[in-house]
């Protein structure tokens, strides 16, 4: 069975094995050569994909070495965390200390 | 068939990721910024960050006096990020080298860094803020009887 399409050796604008034409257009390039199924698998669903895995990975990597971010206006996720104090639960039985100074802020 | 993921919503699950509050390079700039800020002004920082109830002020309070004896030497910034609030609270001895008007300066080097959702970063930039301002010599041979 003839399948329509271009062959590998056509697509990387390479010479085919035994026709003796090569590079000149209008001398081996025809557009009904042979093509296998493995081929047009490969052309047309493996490699769209690929492209399309890779471009994700280059797109989400930072994002994922950096973890979650943090946007203002969505409800916050964590766990309380408290870096450079001591421990949380003792913290919440403390008394508060009512000397000092301080400022208040929003964002 | 209804689709499940609406009904999750009307529960109030937020559509955020879940996770640690910060990467473990994150919490490694932050701890040495609080090493650089106590090196550099001989005062304990300490940053608390979640989304207490109540009061945000009387919560970095008790934070302050869980700390014990060196809550007059510290310095406790807390920030509510669910709320988009801060509070940096001063220990009796901690205000005599950092003002009021100082802690608002290192408030605001933080808040423009949380609006723009850099919160590890902003922290970072405002404990080098208070440290700088809270900058004095160190007191020698106070332990000598006069």
């Amino acid at each position: 069975m003839r399948r329509v399409g271009p062959s590998w050796s056509t697509l990387l604008c390479l010479p085919r094995r035994g026709s003796g034409e090569g590079w000149a257009l209008g001398g081996g390039f025809g557009y009904r050569d042979a093509m296998s199924t493995v081929e047009i698998v490969g052309w047309f669903v493996l490699l769209p994909l690929a492209l399309c895995v890779l471009i994700s990975l280059v797109v989400y990597i930072p994002s994922w070495v950096r973890g979650p971010k943090y946007r203002p206006g969505l409800s916050w996720w964590a766990e309380p965390v408290w870096i450079g104090g001591t421990d949380l639960d003792a913290a919440a039985l403390a008394e508060p200390v009512r000397e000092g100074g301080g400022c208040s802020a929003r964002w | 068939m209804r689709p499940r993921w609406p009904s999750l919503f009307a529960r109030g699950v937020a559509a955020v990721p879940a996770g640690e509050a910060f990467s473990a390079g994150q919490v490694d700039a932050i701890e040495r910024a609080i090493t650089h800020a106590y090196t550099e002004s001989d005062l304990r920082y300490s940053v608390f960050v979640g989304a207490p109830d109540g009061d945000l002020r009387e919560q970095g309070r008790q934070l302050l006096g869980a700390l014990g004896d060196d809550a007059d030497r510290s310095v406790v910034v807390v920030i509510d990020p669910a709320h988009r609030r801060l509070e940096i609270l001063t220990g009796a001895t901690a205000a005599r080298y950092l003002d009021d008007r100082a802690t608002a300066l290192g408030a605001m080097s933080m808040t423009s860094s949380f609006a723009a959702g850099d919160l590890a970063g902003g922290i970072v930039a405002g404990l080098h803020t208070l440290s700088e301002h809270a900058r004095h010599p160190r007191t020698l041979h106070s332990d000598l009887a006069d």
